[in-house]
């Protein structure tokens, strides 16, 4: 063997191996700020330290049309123009005055922090119908225990109620790791996380990925899945893989852990003298299931039912949003965005309805 | 940390290959060498790394009396018992405590017993506790029969133990093996491009031949398996699916070794172009079947005391061995079952059925003997693996073509064709010309994307 070849080998795979770091590593830190996961999460904002208002102009589409590309246009829907504040602490609510403390604040996965701007957020559909401050402190991408478990150990003071919700799709994998917070942005299971995920190259790879397999197979490994024609407002897209997750049952063990984690969370809560309500929400896929599966196709039961019996028997405080929301799309209503993965704001509007009731009734 | 993931690719081996090279002609090597591999294999649970520890220095100090000049035959054997009792302790506590109790608290209940007897603990395992307890206490024994010599400094056999390219899977190597290349191994530019050779292409094996071919394991072993023909190509997909993932595994840890100069023993040879159940453990996982030869069936009397006593030997090495794999009576099965068809191979000796038939009938023959025997390997329960025999001859019909991803089937005959067709990575010989180099920097590339887009799935050794 020439000597030269080895080395040839060696500098080719030691480029390619470098180069993708290196653009991996400049664009983690320039893009996503990557060296902010040093400061401590609860005390750190999302747009700094400090309080940060975006205002956003009317622009269309969402996740999923997004997804498409192209393809996604006729199904993208306009949202209004709005704002978002960022507060100190990184989640999104109304410009107030610090000292003010919420009387209830609302955590969870990205639903609960959902809005198209601050003043649709179910926290501020919230506070409109109850006349108290509620404060946001969910956050999207880090499971939904997370940011209860941060408010609890933040110094603030305690509100009466904690509203703590997430979505079908979140059972089991979003309560496995248990709650990720404060310093433990640099520990292996939460770099394990955040690393792909900030990736320059997991967004090409996935971009292609998705690229290739519509022309391949345009039914099987789209990303998102185009709804049937025929409802009142037009078809919707769903998440493949939600409607992937919703196929095969839960497996009970699964709900159990997810219900023990849950039951844990409202003895934190308890021991702080605070009322915690959990709040199941549907998937789209599961509120409308007619819209994306094929004829005589079913979804497994749903894990919500099971979770809710679960958590009852724990003598927590839930309440399930999925017969709502069935009888509400029985009769054409549409809760969620057609081009989005999340609820709209009438999806919000019947959620926080169902609370204040839940509140007000004796 | 799992070497199919990002941090292992792009975070642990950039540091490791900086220091590595920093401290190539340093005295610190090898404590470089020990703590990189302690926060590799920390990286699932720190807490790990304390077994890991005191199963290092037990075997240290054991070995270093089980080799002192002059000491007693008594001291010597006390050394030894104290390292085997104290490395099965560890791996029977921590992966057959929980079966034990299970099975004790069901025969208590069958013979009339109202409560469980024992409780479950519910013990986490502690990643590739079976490897590196067997690749201790072989060092303590070797040393007792004079086999190899004590491990001069801790930090030498510290390295030895850890050495993060084949602590968590394997090639079981032995202390002799590795002892030179401790302190005085080379580097070469043909070693580096025959190691990054042997890492791009395992790693091409785990992320795009075998986790393609998960994708179609549960047409047999999932809940919703229904007729023989889905059956049949969930089993075959999980028999290419844990050829490539193991062997792209063992591929990996040599060109990890490679690229800092070890060179550890070859773990796959070709196992599934073997033409009789004997072939096929002289190919599959090497350094076990190795291991066991020498650690279990010649202590237990080899083929030294009769016909009769050979196959038994066969026969209960293989049924520890299917043990070794993990805490559940599938895998006694498993393990049973090839220990039976040894058993029966020897006894037929050259007058086997399938004998005087052509090569390719009898690879085809063990390779749908081995392939049914994955069965109660994969299966959950052995009722489940009774269902998906009867699945396999049809008791649920023939069904319809399965469907999978659109990647799944073409990747799969892949597979079966690189299989079959092609000499393994052991068996070329290996020549670098530009365009293969550019090749393979297309193939890592192409890998990345995939681990990424994918997400890391883990080697299915690492449960064992």
């Amino acid at each position: 063997m020439p000597p030269s070849q080895p080395i040839v080998l060696v500098t080719c795979l030691g480029l390619v191996w470098a180069g993708l770091g290196i653009t991996d590593w400049a664009y983690r830190f320039a893009r996503f700020r990557w060296h902010e996961t040093l400061v401590p999460a609860w005390d750190r904002g999302e747009g700094g330290l400090r309080d940060v208002t975006v205002e956003l102009p009317l622009r269309r589409g969402g996740d999923l049309s997004r997804l498409l590309g192209p393809a996604g246009d006729p199904f993208a829907e306009d949202r209004p123009p709005g704002s978002l504040h960022w507060d100190a602490r990184g989640n999104l609510n109304r410009p107030r005055p610090e000292a003010r403390s919420p009387a209830v604040v609302v955590a969870g996965d990205s639903f609960m922090r959902y809005g198209v701007s601050h003043d649709h957020t179910l926290a501020a559909a919230l506070e409109d119908r109850l006349g108290v401050p509620v404060r946001n402190v969910a956050r999207a991408g880090e499971g939904p225990l997370a940011s209860a478990y941060r408010f609890l150990r933040s110094p603030d003071a305690a509100p009466a109620l904690l509203v703590f919700g997430f979505v079908e799709r979140q059972i089991p994998d979003g309560f496995r790791a248990g709650p990720r917070i404060g310093g433990h942005a640099l520990a292996p299971a939460a770099l394990g996380a955040v690393l792909p995920e900030t990736s320059v190259w997991t967004w090409f790879g996935r971009a292609q990925w998705a690229r290739v397999g519509r022309r391949l197979d345009p039914s099987s490994d789209a990303e998102a899945i185009e709804g049937r024609p025929g409802f009142p407002e037009g078809p919707m897209l769903f998440l493949a893989q939600t409607v992937r997750a919703l196929e095969p049952s839960v497996d009970p063990r699964d709900l159990d852990l997810v219900a023990r984690q849950i039951a844990r969370l409202a003895e934190a809560c308890a021991r702080r003298d605070i009322r915690m309500l959990v709040l199941l929400i549907p998937d789209k896929a599961r509120v409308y299931p007619h819209q994306v599966l094929a004829e005589g196709a079913a979804l497994a039961p749903s894990a919500l039912d099971g979770l809710e019996i679960r958590l009852r028997e724990r003598k927590v405080e839930t309440m399930n949003l999925l017969p709502a929301f069935q009888a509400l799309a029985e009769q054409g209503e549409r809760l969620y965005w057609r081009d989005d993965t999340h609820w709209n704001d009438r999806g919000i509007a019947h959620a926080a309805d169902r609370i204040q009731s839940l509140l007000v009734s004796p | 940390m799992l070497f199919n993931s990002y941090e292992f690719l792009f975070l642990f081996l950039p540091i490791f290959g900086l220091g590595y090279l920093l401290l190539r002609r340093s005295s610190a090597l090898p404590l470089w060498l020990v703590a990189a591999s302690y926060l590799f294999y920390g990286w699932w649970d720190w807490r790990f790394c304390g077994l890991l520890a005191a199963s290092t220095a037990v075997d240290f100090l054991t070995g270093r009396e089980a080799g002192r000049p002059g000491a007693s035959p008594r001291r010597r054997r006390t050394a030894v018992v104290i390292s085997c009792v104290s490395n099965l302790g560890l791996l029977g506590f921590f992966k057959y405590f929980d079966l034990a109790a299970a099975t004790v608290n069901r025969v208590a209940a069958w013979t009339g017993a109202d409560h469980p007897l024992l409780p479950l603990l519910g013990i986490t395992l502690p990643v590739g506790i079976s490897f590196y307890t067997f690749q201790s206490m072989s060092y303590t024994i070797d040393i007792y029969l004079g086999a190899a010599r004590p491990a001069r400094r801790f930090r030498d056999f510290a390295a030895y133990v850890a050495l993060f390219p084949q602590l968590v899977a394997g090639p079981i190597v032995r202390y002799r093996e590795l002892a030179d290349q401790l302190h005085t191994r080379t580097h070469s530019w043909a070693k580096a491009a025959l190691g990054m050779n042997f890492l791009v292409l395992g790693l091409a094996k785990k992320v795009v031949l075998a986790d393609a071919a998960a994708t179609l394991v549960p047409l047999a072993f999932g809940p919703d398996a229904s007729g023989a023909l889905a059956a049949w190509t969930g089993l075959v997909a999980y028999s290419v699916q844990i050829y490539f993932d193991f062997s792209g595994y063992s591929d990996m840890a040599v060109g990890l070794g490679l690229l800092i100069g070890f060179q550890f023993p070859q773990n796959f040879d070709s196992p599934y172009r073997a033409v009789s159940i004997t072939d096929f453990w002289r190919r599959w996982h090497m350094s076990l079947s190795a291991w066991l030869r020498d650690y279990l069936y010649i202590p237990l009397g080899g083929n030294r005391k009769g016909p009769g006593r050979t196959y038994v030997n066969l026969f209960l090495t293989m049924l520890l061995g299917g043990l070794w794999h993990g805490a559940q009576w599938t895998f006694v099965v498993w393990g049973g079952i090839h220990g039976l068809l040894l058993a029966a191979e020897r006894r037929m000796g050259r007058r086997g059925l399938l004998a005087a038939a052509p090569k390719p009938v009898q690879i085809a023959a063990t390779f749908l003997l081995v392939t049914l025997a994955w069965v109660p390997f994969r299966a959950d329960s052995m009722s489940h693996a009774l269902a998906i025999f009867a699945s396999l001859f049809g008791a649920d019909g023939w069904g319809a073509l399965p469907a999978g991803p659109w990647f799944a089937v073409p990747l799969l005959a892949l597979a079966l064709g690189l299989t079959w067709a092609c000499p393994n990575t052991w068996r070329i010989r290996w020549t670098f010309p530009w365009w293969y180099a550019l090749l393979l920097a297309a193939l890592f590339g192409f890998c990345v994307l995939v681990i990424l887009v994918n997400t890391s799935s883990p080697f299915l050794y690492f449960q064992f």
